[in-house]
């Protein structure tokens, strides 16, 4: 810089040296600059520090906050993954159950529906065989009836008075022979 | 037995024993019993409503010079009472005490046909060697038996009716 200085200041037709040819306001120049610069050591470079450091702090606690973030979502994720795999289990445990209440179901259905059919056809053949003692029981007793009447007209038609008589005697006799 | 039945048997022995008893409690039984028989002439006797002199009259132009005026005169006593429903049972009574006063058993004959009287003094014979006791037989025909006797003697039945032989038959024949 101080080439630069004695060649502009060479240029205007100055001393030649990079420095000013009035050297006190080089002094001031230079007091001046150390001046602002020792405040700005001081002063300003702590607070641009401090602000860095803030700054650092602050992108560090959102890195580890969004570190965190991720972590609960990847807890998450893995949550929901887990619990995806459990309801798939759940519904194939489900699905199975299903199908064995329905293989159950129609198995008692079928055996139901044959133990209906053979019941209805021992209830029809107990009914058949009812219908015809009936029948016969009926037939009977119409016979029986016929028969109860022809002998009841045969007894009165063959009861003359000598027939009454022997069957008085008949009796007193009996009666008296104890 | 009622106390009225009974008072009314009692009473009619006492009439026969009074009157003499040729046959009367025999009629009086059998007038009984064709009461018993016919619905028609029991009703008219019973019936309230018809004066006692009336149904008296009645009586007496059925049994008039049919049976003996005590018969008649103990039946108008009976109707007249207004206890012509009674008549049946009373002639139970009343022979039955005939039949004790004379210190004999009641035998109560149902029969298809009337019995003669020698048939019935076999019958009779019959019956005391049988029970051991004498016996006062009264006969009632009643066609239902169709044929023989049905004997009751108090609580004992000697049942030789073709009746009964034809429902043993019956009952076989189901």
């Amino acid at each position: 810089m101080g080439l630069l200085f004695a060649a502009e200041e060479g240029a205007a037709g100055g001393n030649g040296y990079l420095i000013p040819h009035v050297i006190d306001e080089f002094i001031w120049g230079t007091v001046a600059f150390s001046i602002v610069l020792a405040l700005f050591l001081w002063k300003g470079l702590p607070a641009i520090r401090a602000a860095m450091a803030a700054n650092t702090a602050r992108i560090e606690g959102e890195l580890a906050s969004a570190e965190q973030a991720r972590s609960d979502a990847e807890a998450e994720l893995q949550a929901l993954t887990s619990s995806l795999g459990d309801a798939g289990a759940e519904a194939e445990a489900i699905i199975a159950e299903a199908r064995q209440q329905a293989v159950k179901l129609e198995a008692d259905l079928i055996a139901r529906a044959e133990a209906d059919a053979l019941e209805s056809k021992e209830r029809a053949r107990i009914d058949v065989a009812a219908q015809r003692e009936q029948a016969l029981a009926d037939l009977r007793a119409a016979v029986a009836a016929q028969a109860r009447s022809a002998a009841d007209a045969v007894v009165r038609n063959n009861l003359d008075d000598n027939t009454q008589r022997s069957l008085i005697d008949d009796y007193i006799s009996r009666v008296g022979a104890g | 037995m009622s106390n009225t039945i009974d008072g009314y048997a009692s009473a009619l022995l006492s009439v026969l024993r009074a009157e003499g008893n040729s046959g009367a409690d025999d009629e009086f039984l059998r007038f009984a019993q064709a009461v018993e028989a016919n619905d028609e002439l029991r009703s008219t006797l019973s019936d309230p409503r018809i004066p006692a002199a009336t149904r008296q009259q009645i009586v007496e132009d059925l049994l008039g010079g049919k049976a003996s005026d005590v018969t008649t005169a103990m039946v108008s006593l009976v109707v007249g009472a207004g206890h012509a429903a009674d008549l049946p049972q009373i002639a139970k009574a009343l022979v039955n005490n005939v039949a004790a006063a004379g210190g004999r058993a009641l035998a109560e004959v149902r029969s298809a046909i009337e019995l003669s009287d020698d048939q019935k003094a076999r019958l009779a014979a019959s019956l005391k060697q049988a029970t051991g006791h004498d016996v006062d037989v009264r006969v009632t025909v009643d066609p239902s038996v169709l044929g023989g006797i049905v004997t009751t003697i108090g609580d004992t039945v000697i049942d030789g009716s073709v009746r009964s032989r034809l429902a043993q038959v019956k009952s076989h024949l189901g």
